[in-house]
């Protein structure tokens, strides 16, 4: 027996419309743009240090007077390169100096008007084999104004720096999931409360855990996923320009800032992160209401 | 089948609204449980219906201890019970058609099946007609049928009733009574409850009768 113009539905009974969720949404998209921003920040300041340990892990700076002549830097060059634990020593040409100042400088300076200083790069060999007072003190008997700079202890300092930076970004990206939880469970416990009636229906009529715990959950996650994407993909367009900005201040080698594989991954990660950390707040907000029932 | 050992039941510190309830209700039977307002009526039937959980004793449906029983065990215990709830609970939003086929939608049973199923149901209660109306629509009379309609769709092993002379009336009560007379014959166990104990003596089944927590037997062996 039919009946005729009976609209037979797959859906079951619907939840309420949530007018919460848009502010979850909104909330989870800004948290969601701090976290990759973060991660993406990580992802450079690693590159960042990578870089420094290997430009100046192994490098120290010989800086002679700018009127050394040939002759004294070509005694200073077979001086230092004799120095057990010395790999290489190369003297940098004044143009390539020049360039080395310009970030500081700027472009506008005529650099070629300065005095500028003989710049000496000695590459260091095996760790410890280097005795450096031992070099100072040669050093001296052949160009006493030479001037030694080991760049290790700036890269230590940096190193520390920058680890203090990573933690700090590490914490706001904890507290960016601490508030996209917090908002999930206000949002899931305000559904929750507004749909006791339809909840307690289903139960009765005989819904298991999972049916009702879904009706939370897929909603609850589904706007939080959103939210992800579109704080990650605002996070992406933050970077590109800020990279852009750097770059035409002529900081461009500050800052590493490529999104890149990696990049993309941090995005998809947070953008799952976002879902996933909402859904399971939700199930958690759910669970415990069923507990309460039989 | 229905089962009830020392059933006690108390929300928070207040007085026991059960206390000490013994029943055994055998497959096929049909029992009334009668009682002034608060006496307990609808309590007994939310534990029996597995919709609350007693503060002590055991309740034990279908030969399976439900306290012992998981979480899915009880949801797959609920499926076998129909209720008409005193205030009938029917969703505002679904129409009549989609609340009757409620718990087959529950149940994942198909399309098909479900409409073949729900529209038996609306064709014999008189209500075909109304099949696509929303609830607020209908009268009190029609909203309890529906009730009754969704309590029968999946055709259960125990059907209980809260207050069938309700807002829709004894001649929907005498509806609800003599279709559900006819599922015991074919085995289902029936408890209606009312605190209107006339109404329920003139079907010659048994009283039991709930005075402030306590149950009077009657009849029936505990």
């Amino acid at each position: 027996m039919t009946i005729a113009g009976w609209p037979v539905t797959a859906r079951v009974l619907p939840m309420a419309p949530d007018p919460m969720r848009w502010c979850l949404g909104a909330i989870v998209a800004v948290m969601a743009w701090l976290a990759a921003l973060g991660g993406i920040g990580l992802i450079a300041l690693a590159d960042a240090r990578r870089d420094w340990d290997r430009a100046l892990g192994d490098v120290l700076t010989l800086q002679l007077p700018a009127d050394t002549s040939a002759a004294r830097l070509e005694v200073v060059l077979a001086l230092v390169r004799q120095t057990t634990g010395v790999a290489g020593a190369q003297a940098l040409d004044p143009a390539e100096t020049a360039r080395l100042l310009e970030p500081w400088l700027g472009k506008s300076v005529p650099i070629d008007l300065l005095p500028l200083p003989r710049l000496v790069d000695i590459h260091i060999g095996p760790p410890g084999a280097l005795d450096l007072d031992g070099l100072q003190q040669r050093l001296k008997s052949v160009a006493p104004e030479a001037r030694l700079e080991d760049h290790r202890l700036w890269l230590v300092k940096l190193l520390s720096a920058s680890s203090r930076l990573q933690a700090i970004v590490i914490a706001a990206m904890i507290v960016a999931a601490a508030i996209t939880t917090l908002a999930a469970v206000v949002t899931a416990s305000g559904a929750l409360t507004r749909n006791s009636d339809r909840l307690v229906l289903l139960h009765a009529l005989g819904a298991d855990d999972f049916d009702v715990i879904g009706r939370l959950v897929i909603p609850t996650g589904g706007i939080a996923l959103l939210g992800g994407a579109v704080g990650a993909l605002a996070a992406a367009g933050t970077w590109q320009v800020v990279t852009v900005a750097t770059a035409s201040l002529g900081l461009a080698s500050a800052i590493p800032t490529v999104v890149d594989g990696r990049g993309i991954l941090v995005l998809a990660v947070v953008t799952l992160a976002s879902g996933i950390i909402a859904a399971t707040a939700a199930a958690l907000v759910a669970r415990r209401a069923l507990v309460r029932m039989p | 089948m229905v089962r009830l050992e020392q059933l006690g039941k108390r929300y928070g510190d207040g007085p026991e609204i059960l206390r000490g309830v013994s029943l055994s209700l055998a497959p096929g039977s049909f029992h009334f449980v009668t009682g002034a307002s608060g006496a307990g009526k609808t309590t007994l039937l939310n534990i029996i219906a597995l919709a609350e959980a007693p503060s002590r004793g055991s309740v034990t449906l279908f030969d399976i201890d439900t306290e012992a029983a998981g979480r899915a065990a009880r949801a797959r215990l609920r499926r076998r019970i129909g209720i008409v709830f005193q205030d009938c609970r029917l969703a505002a939003e679904l129409s009549v058609a989609e609340n009757i086929g409620l718990p087959l939608q529950i149940d994942g049973t198909s399309e098909p099946a479900r409409r073949a199923h729900v529209a038996e149901l609306l064709e014999w209660l008189g209500l075909a007609e109304k099949a696509e109306e929303r609830p607020n629509a209908l009268s009190a009379a029609e909203r309890q049928r529906v009730a009754l309609a969704r309590a029968l769709v999946r055709r259960p092993d125990l059907l209980l009733a809260d207050e069938p002379v309700g807002e829709g009336g004894e001649a929907v009560g005498q509806l609800l009574v003599d279709t559900f007379e006819r599922m015991a014959q074919l085995g289902t166990t029936v408890l209606v409850a009312t605190r209107a104990t006339a109404f329920a003596e003139q079907f010659g089944y048994p009283l039991l009768h709930l005075d402030a927590g306590d149950l009077s037997l009657g009849d029936v062996a505990p």
